[in-house]
């Protein structure tokens, strides 16, 4: 009878937040889905076009393949250098080195900053003119070098994808930093007795322990990636030419500047399909034996 | 039993609490005798900006000579306004006053959101014909006139005299004559034309001035209207050309690709380019540069002609962008209120007072302008205005945002040197067909 009551008290403090988050995500979700089968202009007559939207994109849309590829582009990339990066990061900050905490706090520090911040300081750093990175350049002799960082199809996804890093190695960082933090340290002791040295200890200790935070920023990772909008808006607006065009910014652009609503409808479904299967595939995924306890 | 009723009795005030603080927010606060319109618009409070402050000064007035309205006046950065005001009439919950530009004529005008001016101007043919011509044209769809314009621009080409006269040289007149001005500019380690690509737009200034040289703007408006007009010319092929050719030669910034229009602002006042095409709601930016002194080099002129190009050769790009608008929704007391507002901001005595105190254009023609008020570049701006045998508004205003955002793209393009003349035209009637014709 207890417990009959506790559910029934326990449901009805979730309702409130069950509603809002109804209300505001999934309802949203769904009226998504529903305009993708339209062409329509944001208002007024709502033409039915089935799947025309979906196929377009698929099939007949270039800039949608760039897209595509920028996405993956840079959710890999971010990937392979941002999880060792900021793993190793985290195993040096906590072998006692001195001034680890504001280390860490520094490292940390370019999260905390907005976004369009981090974006406008980093356009006017490479500004091909006026910016600090091609004057040391040419100041070294290396002219051949220097580029129109932001400007230049062949490179400019690539300096987006170093600022994404820059800006959120920290963070993930942290992330490893707190969850090292736990490992007791009679563990580390246990297998220094045993002769385990620098290596082995984080073969099979550290990393081991760490298989639920891994995934975590794989996971954030990956996800941060396909919804990735306001680094790229705010250094390259998709351009020049849509070469840094994401699939988040290619929706911006259809719905809001185009005026093609159920098209940008069409284009966030496929990165919510994407985000979700990534998200259902990591947790699948064992990464060895996940329940590790010594 | 007495608990139930209590309960129901505080759920009931909730409900009642919770709907009056809707009601409060959605619905104008409105005395019993007063109409409350709501001022949508995109000059927040700007101590620093003159025109602001002349407008603010206006809405004061008019509140005092106006004592049975109750004028709320909502302000946001260009930037969020153009957002909201999207999303405003896409559900079609719009203030009573709203500003509304001409690309969104295009893709609203039929939705209804819209309060129809025709019969207003009609019934006062002395206020409308207080506009300067072909202001409310570019309003109207259908000959329906749908917004009141406000504010003017003027785009040409702004340069620095001094530079100029460094190298010896005078503005050119013509299109070979830029180029000769480019090479010798380039030989001298100046930029010739400070551009900020990143946008789109400000190249789309310089394309659409080569375009209007080469075939005119009526050709352009008539391909706008009609299928069977292609834009796949010989005309827009030699534009684009020019436009190559004048990259080839180093005429614009080396980084104008990855550049703001911000960043080719900066390049330009600090004396390192020779020339900018832009509008001149940069003057104030120009004049001001460098503690005033940038503001002693700076020139304006109209675009170099094409002496056989097609189009009109001393065509001047003037327009007017950013227009008044009435929500239909509204209720008649309050269309009413709207309208003398807007009369009131939308006069000659108005648009007179706010080019002497905020040095901007506006749409009503102007009566005998304090001329100590008014700086020389602006003078200088004003008279190529006026004297010029044709106008043209900038494309971008007219045409669809799809179609508009496929040019600008094609511009970065063509600056990358990504594309060829031929495939950027082929390109463009592509657009054309897709985004203007078939939307």
């Amino acid at each position: 009878m207890n417990q009959v009551k506790n559910k029934k008290s326990i449901l009805l403090f979730l309702i409130p937040a069950l509603a809002l988050y109804g209300c505001v995500q999934i309802g949203p979700l769904f009226q998504s889905l529903y305009y993708s089968f339209f062409s329509w202009k944001g208002f007024g007559e709502m033409k039915p076009v089935g799947l025309q939207n979906y196929i377009k994109l698929f099939t007949d849309d270039d800039i949608m393949r760039i897209a595509f590829k920028n996405t993956f582009l840079f959710a890999g990339i971010s990937l392979l250098i941002l999880l060792p990066f900021a793993f190793m990061l985290a195993v040096t900050l906590t072998t006692k080195i001195r001034f680890s905490k504001t280390i860490s706090t520094i490292l940390y520090m370019p999260g905390v900053i907005s976004t369009v911040v981090v974006s406008l300081m980093w356009c006017a750093i490479l500004n091909a003119e006026s910016g600090p990175v091609n004057a040391v350049l040419r100041t070294m002799g290396l002219d051949f070098l220097a580029r129109v960082w932001l400007g230049d199809p062949k490179v400019s996804m690539y300096v987006v994808i170093f600022v994404n890093v820059w800006q959120w190695a920290g963070y993930h960082m942290l992330i490893f930093y707190t969850s090292l933090q736990s490992i007791p340290g009679e563990l580390y002791e246990a297998a220094s007795i045993d002769g385990s040295d620098g290596f082995k200890t984080l073969r099979y200790i550290t990393i081991p322990l760490m298989y639920n935070s891994i995934k975590m920023n794989a996971t954030l990772i990956i996800i941060g990636s396909f919804k990735c909008f306001d680094i790229v808006y705010n250094m390259t607006m998709g351009g020049p030419a849509d070469s840094t065009q994401m699939l988040a910014t290619y929706m911006y652009h259809n719905t809001f500047r185009r005026f093609n609503y159920g098209y940008g409808s069409a284009i966030s479904m496929v990165i919510f399909l994407l985000s979700i299967t990534v998200s259902a595939i990591l947790q699948k995924v064992k990464f060895g034996d996940e329940s590790v306890s010594y | 039993m007495m608990k139930g009723k209590r309960f129901s009795a505080m759920a009931l005030a909730g409900v009642m609490a919770v709907s009056a603080s809707f009601c409060s927010a959605a619905e104008v606060k409105a005395d019993d005798e007063k109409v409350g319109i709501r001022f949508y618009n995109i000059w927040p409070k700007n101590e620093e900006d003159p025109q602001v402050v002349e407008q603010y000064k206006m809405y004061e007035e008019f509140q005092a000579e106006n004592p049975d309205i109750e004028l709320e006046n909502i302000a946001d950065a260009h930037e969020a306004w153009a957002t909201k005001i999207k999303t405003m009439m896409a559900a079609n919950d719009l203030p009573e006053i709203f500003i509304s530009q001409p690309s969104d004529f295009a893709v609203y005008a039929d939705s209804g959101v819209y309060y129809d001016f025709t019969d207003d101007l009609e019934a006062d043919p002395e206020w409308r014909d207080s506009f300067v011509s072909g202001s409310l044209d570019i309003l109207a769809k259908d000959g329906r006139v749908y917004g009141i314009p406000h504010t003017g621009y003027v785009e040409g080409v702004y340069y620095n005299q001094e530079l100029f006269d460094q190298c010896g040289l005078t503005y050119p007149e013509t299109y070979d004559d830029l180029v000769e001005c480019v090479k010798v500019f380039v030989e001298n380690d100046i930029v010739p034309f400070a551009v900020g690509a990143k946008d789109g737009w400000p190249v789309s200034m310089y394309t659409q001035y080569l375009m209007d040289r080469e075939a005119g703007y009526d050709y352009f408006a008539k391909a706008c209207e009609d299928e069977s007009t292609t834009m796949d010319t010989p005309e827009y092929i030699r534009a684009f050309e020019k436009f190559m050719e004048l990259a080839e030669l180093g005429a614009f910034s080396e980084g104008a690709s990855g550049a703001s229009q911000q960043d080719s602002i900066s390049l330009f006042t600090q004396g390192k380019a020779a020339m900018m095409v832009d509008g001149d709601w940069d003057m104030g930016t120009f004049l001001q540069a460098d503690n005033g002194e940038f503001g002693k080099k700076v020139r304006f002129a109209n675009f170099p002609s094409i002496p056989d190009g097609k189009g009109v050769q001393d065509a001047l790009c003037v327009g007017f962008g950013k227009s008044f608008c009435i929500s239909n929704s509204a209720s008649d007391e309050q269309k009413e209120a709207a309208l003398r507002f807007i009369k009131y901001m939308n006069c000659t005595e108005a648009s007179t007072r706010l080019l002497e105190e905020g040095g901007g254009q506006h749409a009503n023609k102007i009566a005998d302008v304090n001329e100590d008020k008014v700086s020389e570049l602006l003078n200088c701006v004003t008279e190529y205005a006026g004297s010029t045998s044709q106008t043209w508004a900038a494309y971008g205003e007219f045409i669809t945002p799809g179609f508009y955002d496929e040019m600008n793209k094609i511009g970065q393009k063509m600056l990358l040197n990504a594309i060829s003349a031929e495939d950027a035209v082929k390109e463009l009637e592509k657009a054309r067909l897709e985004f203007q014709i078939n939307q």
